[in-house]
């Protein structure tokens, strides 16, 4: 009889847990988050919230918390912050997280020390210091730390690296030292000529090929303008309007014609193109 | 029989066409195989259209005769004993991040076939045409394939333009028989020094830039109305209506919108890019990747060989003074930004990078100072992605002539990719008549 109760109990338990992570599941998906199996292990998870959970804050984090077997987690450019991170204690099992570019600080990070199964930890473009680290050091497993455009310094890693002789520690580039050269801009440009539509001068009937070249069209009119170009067949091909007091650069070959209209497509005038880089400034 | 097959396929694409109904679901084919291993998560694919010298890149030949050795020196990398082309400084420092394949090779000596054969990872059967519905697919389509994006994410980007030959654009950059839901979204890169050189953009090109005032969709979306659509198989109307809907997704605020605006991205991180359309091209990939965009493609080259004096890699003429001023310097500073900034972000294990080309470069320095095209044997690489770097796969023999160890084929490095991002390479995929492809016949290499 017992055993009948028994086996009656544990029917009726298993579609109750089923249906709790299934609802689990549905509501992390709700929040955008992104729930892949983990390869090679069943039910284990990958669960990804920096593509389109964005909006996913602290609280939300308890649902993921309740997964458990959770082993990869992606918290990148979410609302968490430092005082979410106690919902992650409970995932033992987590080998990778992404905290990277969150509101996160020290203060919360003392809820990862226990993580023992840690691999990658993600904290680039955050606030951490190397009070942060100093939390780090019983994380045996942990073999990839970021910390990018983070407060840490040198002696911190330091300190670290003495407990976790394995650990990779990617710091990234200082970007005071990346010089922005500016090249010299080119004074050396012609005008190209304009011929007004109906004027004495017609420009040929069809570009021909030639080198490359790049013309800068500036509209000085008081008027929108659309710049067309005249094709090898002689038919006209819209490229782009240059509103009125705006300029656009474009890359052509010499002897390729330029027709410009005004915003209703009436021709306004023609641009012939030469072998250097050019000026073609529309007229008032 | 072969013409009836032709005539009811055309026939079902133009009847489901012109009924307005969208296709039905061509395949079902799933990669069901599990992966014991944590796949990659995006790919970007970076294309040296031309046909890059493997002797001045990641093969240099010390020890061969001044004829075939050339003019540059060879340089140590972070990785001992592994020497690549002097003019390539910066990245000689990421070579523990890079895999290097020296000992590729395949049949083709035209462009066309050459880059066919390195996109697709198949030779090219009778007379391929560019957009052809019975073209292969690119590697880019056919690993979207298996990702499903947000909504305003397309599942592949390429940039920031399509290869061109002596005018005609060529086949093996869209998704063939895959269908136009598949093919890769090209885009045009917003910033940085244009390739000199003949850039064509006859192709469906998306300039964002253009195009971030919301109200201005409708416009665009009658624009792209008037796109020729020749030499396209499927219907104008199909291509119109994904490529349409797509724009307008992601022009309406979605995270690639944000990705493709390069003015939100630090200025000191555009500049360890470099200011060129190379660099700058790759700075956008990473932001797309990190949008969620599953597949970017990126080429690095002007984009029609025709441009005699451009800068793509067909280096007939002038080869050593084009190669150190121009072409090194882009790739050597775009690709090791784009390192650096993977690995500083976190993301190099996730995203698997692809370097392709057509073919190497002739051994022996031509008239004009130049080197000619060379299948026999070049060199392709990898990083991230799980790929071990600092490591050589394969051999060529001491002049570089052909592989002395090793040998492999593109649909190997195919094979080597799908597995990087936990696709079997033997899944099949199923075309509108139901015929069974399977995506690659290579083998996979040892590089994990």
């Amino acid at each position: 009889m017992k055993k009948i109760l028994f086996s009656v109990l544990l029917i009726a338990l298993v579609p109750t847990v089923l249906s709790a992570e299934k609802s689990l599941i549905e509501s992390i998906e709700k929040s955008g988050g992104l729930i892949l199996p983990w390869p090679g292990k069943a039910n284990s998870w990958e669960v990804e919230f920096h593509l389109r959970g964005r909006e996913l804050t602290d609280d939300g984090l308890a649902n993921v918390a309740s997964l458990k077997s959770v082993i990869a987690l992606n918290l990148r450019d979410t609302q968490i912050t430092s005082a979410g991170l106690i919902h992650l204690k409970a995932l033992s099992k987590l080998k990778r997280l992404h905290l990277e570019r969150t509101k996160i600080d020290d203060s919360g990070i003392n809820h990862l020390a226990g993580l023992q199964n840690l691999e990658y930890l993600n904290l680039y473009g955050t606030k951490i210091t190397d009070k942060a680290l100093e939390q780090l050091k019983d994380l045996k497993n942990l073999k990839q730390l970021y910390v990018w455009q983070t407060e840490v310094t040198d002696a911190g890693v330091e300190e670290l690296e003495k407990s976790l002789p394995n650990l990779k520690v990617v710091r990234g580039i200082d970007l005071s030292k990346i010089v922005i050269v500016k090249k010299p801009v080119t004074t050396t440009q012609e005008n190209l000529k304009w011929m007004p539509e109906g004027g004495p001068e017609k420009p040929p009937s069809k570009s021909k090929t030639g080198s490359f070249t790049i013309i800068t069209f500036q509209n000085k009119s008081n008027k929108n303008t659309k710049l067309y170009w005249i094709d090898y067949g002689g038919s006209k091909k819209l490229y782009g309007e240059i509103a009125k007091g705006q300029e656009r650069k474009q890359n052509t070959y010499s002897d390729a014609v330029w027709l410009i209209t005004d915003d209703k497509e009436k021709p306004l005038g023609y641009f012939v193109a030469g072998t250097k880089e050019a000026l073609a400034i529309i007229p008032k | 029989m072969l013409s009836l097959h032709h005539n009811r396929r055309d026939f079902l694409h133009s009847a489901v066409g012109l009924a307005g109904l969208s296709l039905p679901t061509f395949f079902q084919a799933k990669a069901t195989t599990p992966t014991l291993k944590r796949k990659a998560k995006s790919c970007i694919i970076i294309y040296t259209w031309g046909g890059m010298s493997h002797y001045e890149s990641f093969d240099p030949k010390p020890d061969a005769p001044a004829e075939i050795r050339g003019e540059f020196k060879h340089i140590k990398t972070s990785t001992p004993g592994i020497h690549f082309c002097e003019h390539l400084p910066l990245l000689a420092k990421h070579s523990e991040k890079l895999a290097v394949v020296r000992s590729v090779h395949h049949k083709h000596g035209g462009h066309g076939s050459g880059m066919y054969v390195n996109m697709t990872g198949h030779n090219p059967v009778g007379g391929v045409k560019a957009k052809g519905r019975k073209n292969w697919p690119s590697l880019a389509s056919m690993i979207s394939y298996f990702h499903n994006p947000a909504k305003g994410t397309p599942r592949a980007i390429r940039m920031p333009y399509s290869m061109f030959d002596n005018g005609g654009q060529q086949a093996g950059e869209g998704a063939g028989w895959m269908g136009s839901k598949y093919d890769p979204i090209l885009v045009r890169t917003p910033a940085g020094e244009p390739w000199r050189g003949v850039n064509r953009y006859t192709d469906h090109e998306l300039n964002l830039k253009l195009n971030l005032e919301k109200n201005r969709i409708t416009q665009r979306r009658n624009l792209l109305g008037q796109l020729d659509n020749a030499g396209t198989e499927e219907t104008a109307y199909n291509q119109l209506d994904h490529y349409s809907r797509m724009a307008a997704d992601m022009l309406l605020g979605s995270p690639v919108r944000e990705a493709y605006d390069l003015e939100k991205e630090h200025p000191k991180i555009r500049a360890m890019y470099g200011n060129h359309m190379g660099g700058q091209s790759l700075l956008l990939a990473r932001r797309l990747v990190e949008a969620g965009v599953p597949v970017v493609q990126t080429l690095l080259s002007a984009s029609d060989l025709a441009g005699g004096s451009g800068d793509n890699w067909d280096t007939h003429r002038n080869h050593f003074p084009k190669m150190k001023d121009r072409l090194l310097p882009v790739f050597d500073k775009a690709v090791s930004g784009l390192l650096t900034d993977l690995d500083m972000r976190g993301m190099l294990e996730e995203t698997l990078l692809v370097f392709l080309t057509d073919f190497g470069r002739t051994p022996k320095v031509n008239g004009n100072g130049g080197r000619d095209h060379y299948p026999n044997v070049y060199s392709l690489a990898f990083a991230g992605g799980g790929i071990q770097g600092g490591q050589v796969y394969g051999a060529s023999n001491r002049k570089g002539t052909e592989p002395a160890a090793g040998a492999c084929s593109p649909a190997d490095i195919h094979a080597t990719a799908f597995k990087a991002m936990g696709i079997d390479p033997s899944t099949e995929l199923h075309d509108s008549l139901d015929r069974p492809f399977q995506l690659c016949d290579g083998n996979p290499l040892p590089l994990f």
